[in-house]
């Protein structure tokens, strides 16, 4: 079965991606920090709540001015992890498949829950704040178990 | 399903890491199935067996 994973080295780029992003999306999103040379006027389709309620300016495409911290920490957090978890092993096997696989699901079952429990007693901006992290608590939750597996295995592995 | 990969591999002298190779899967899970904590799939299970000239019912069973 041709697999449809990245190669090993992919893992080299996604790490240094996916820390960068985690260690400067955590002062984005706890102390509001950005930088001030990424404001830009950029081309959107909408911004606020135009698109989504049918209210205000949805006419496309809009100008819009912002502060692309955000963006960036979104993208070097999504593209470091897309790299991270979808890389190859050395080996790449059937077992470290089933791994993944559980992995997985227990990453979007724990997602699930975390939105549950948002949904049920988070609101305004403490929701909005909870939605920036679920965009990529996903990832995080996959690639903590699916290490934490393959250490397991190993420290078990290497005891005998 | 349970397995003596373990008990035959030893006694044909080959090391986990010798027959990972052989069956081009890494030590981990040649580790795991012996552990029986990974049950193979049809293939690789035919792959250990090959390797080590024995028939499936020898090394893998029900319980």
């Amino acid at each position: 079965m041709k697999s449809t994973l990245f190669p090993y080295s992919y893992r080299y780029v996604g790490w240094p991606l996916l820390m960068a992003g985690l260690i400067l999306g955590f002062f984005v999103v706890f102390f509001e920090f950005s930088i001030p040379w990424l404001d830009f006027t950029v081309v959107g389709i909408g911004e606020e709540i135009a698109l989504v309620s049918g209210q205000g300016d949805a006419s496309f495409p809009i100008l819009i001015n912002d502060n692309f911290t955000n963006e960036i920490v979104a993208l070097l957090v999504l593209i470091g992890a897309v790299f991270v978890a979808f890389s190859k092993e050395k080996v790449e096997d059937e077992f470290f498949q089933q791994i993944r696989f559980e992995s997985l699901i227990w990453a979007l079952k724990i997602q699930s829950l975390l939105l549950l429990l948002a949904i049920l007693f988070l609101y305004n901006i403490a929701f909005l704040q909870f939605m920036m992290i679920a965009l990529v608590s996903f990832y995080v939750f996959y690639i903590g178990r699916y290490h934490y597996q393959l250490m397991k295995l190993k420290k078990s592995s290497h005891a005998e | 399903m349970q397995n003596r990969l373990r008990e035959i591999r030893m006694s044909e002298n080959l090391s986990q890491q010798a027959l990972a190779e052989k069956t081009g899967v890494s030590r981990q899970s040649i580790h795991a199935i012996e552990k029986g904590k990974y049950v193979p799939s049809t293939e690789l299970a035919l792959k250990i067996c090959r390797e080590l000239e024995k028939k499936v019912e020898d090394i893998f069973f029900l319980d």
